[in-house]
């Protein structure tokens, strides 16, 4: 979607167009919902998150100044509404009320490249669990520039805002999680 | 460039993220040093099979999002109607409020006619009464002369 087409998308939502809305949940629902599911491993969680997350967009629409891209401002949110995930997870966790691991098994995963190729779609599977049992294991911060800079493919000016931190920051932590990786990975493979 | 600070810029340079002139000169040091080539052909294999494509979701799960995504927005909707328009909202106050004190008035009105109706007689011989105050009175001040 390009500047302009954006604008007056975001006008058509300030007016509450009921269509717009209809284009922004088909235009953003992947980016949202994978993104919420790497950053939580739990396929459950990442269908909440992503509904709340365009509730929350709809509700908040009309506050919007344009000060970063409708991208970026919906990454924000999917964001914020992950770290809440982790925190509450976190208390869970502390509180011993959940002691089982709550990534999931990839629900979906068993429909990757099955139809065309089994063998393809088996080490695709397996190779997806791998990655996101690495990612889940990096620290919070790594894990969220990661994501975003090798999976959603994001400039690292883009996910300097969504994070809101200067891109030093952003290159500091990908270098970081990369190097975590290489090691998760070595220790995952032995 | 020293090797170091080479390898510290490979991660952008894998992403394409250098400004173009560092990124050539990145790209001629490793045309030169075999151990930075090593280093960066690691990195970018590593890099290479982390690269996954989106899986495709079965339809269900966006049919799923969309119906609890729309339906949480309707009922927001539904109730916003009644919460904030103001012009509703003041007519639906302005009736309560004529309801409620033409209520009270035809309330105490009924009052003051049963009260009327049960005390008829005794209001007819209000002024009968209020002589007989006046005789009263009168002990009074008679009393207060014999004093």
């Amino acid at each position: 979607m390009d500047i302009k087409d954006e604008s007056i998308l975001i006008e058509k939502l300030k007016d509450g167009d009921h269509s717009a809305f209809h284009r922004l949940f088909e235009e953003y629902k992947k980016m949202v919902f994978h993104y919420a599911h790497d950053l939580t491993g739990n396929f459950q969680e990442a269908e909440d998150i992503s509904q709340e997350v365009f509730v929350r967009v709809y509700n908040g629409i009309k506050g919007f100044r344009h000060e970063s891209s409708l991208k970026t401002w919906v990454m924000k949110i999917t964001l914020n509404l992950c770290r809440n995930y982790h925190r509450r997870r976190k208390i869970f966790s502390f509180l011993s009320l959940s002691q089982e691991s709550q990534e999931d098994e990839d629900e979906y995963s068993f429909e990757i490249g099955v139809q065309d190729d089994p063998a393809e779609g088996i080490y695709q599977r397996q190779k997806l669990r791998i990655l996101r049992k690495t990612i889940m294991k990096l620290p919070r911060k790594q894990r969220e520039v990661f994501v975003m800079k090798h999976l959603k493919e994001m400039k690292i000016k883009e996910i300097a805002e969504v994070l809101g931190c200067p891109e030093g920051t952003v290159k500091a932590n990908l270098f970081k999680a990369i190097k975590n990786f290489q090691t998760l990975m070595k220790e995952i493979e032995q | 460039m020293k090797c170091e600070v080479i390898r510290e810029k490979l991660i952008e340079y894998y992403y394409r993220e250098l400004p173009s002139d560092t990124g050539k000169v990145v790209s001629q040091h490793l045309e030169q040093c075999q151990s930075c080539i090593e280093y960066y052909n690691g990195l970018s294999g590593m890099l290479n099979t982390l690269k996954l494509k989106e899986p495709e979701m079965p339809e269900r799960v966006w049919s799923d999002l969309r119906r609890r995504v729309f339906s949480r927005i309707d009922r927001a909707q539904s109730k916003r109607i009644f919460i904030f328009r103001p012009v509703p909202a003041f007519a639906t106050a302005l009736l309560l409020m004529v309801i409620l004190f033409g209520g009270i008035r035809y309330f105490d009105s009924k009052q003051t006619q049963n009260f009327i109706a049960q005390n008829y007689g005794l209001l007819q011989n209000l002024e009968l009464y209020e002589n007989l105050e006046l005789f009263e009175y009168l002990e009074d001040i008679e009393l207060l002369e014999q004093i």
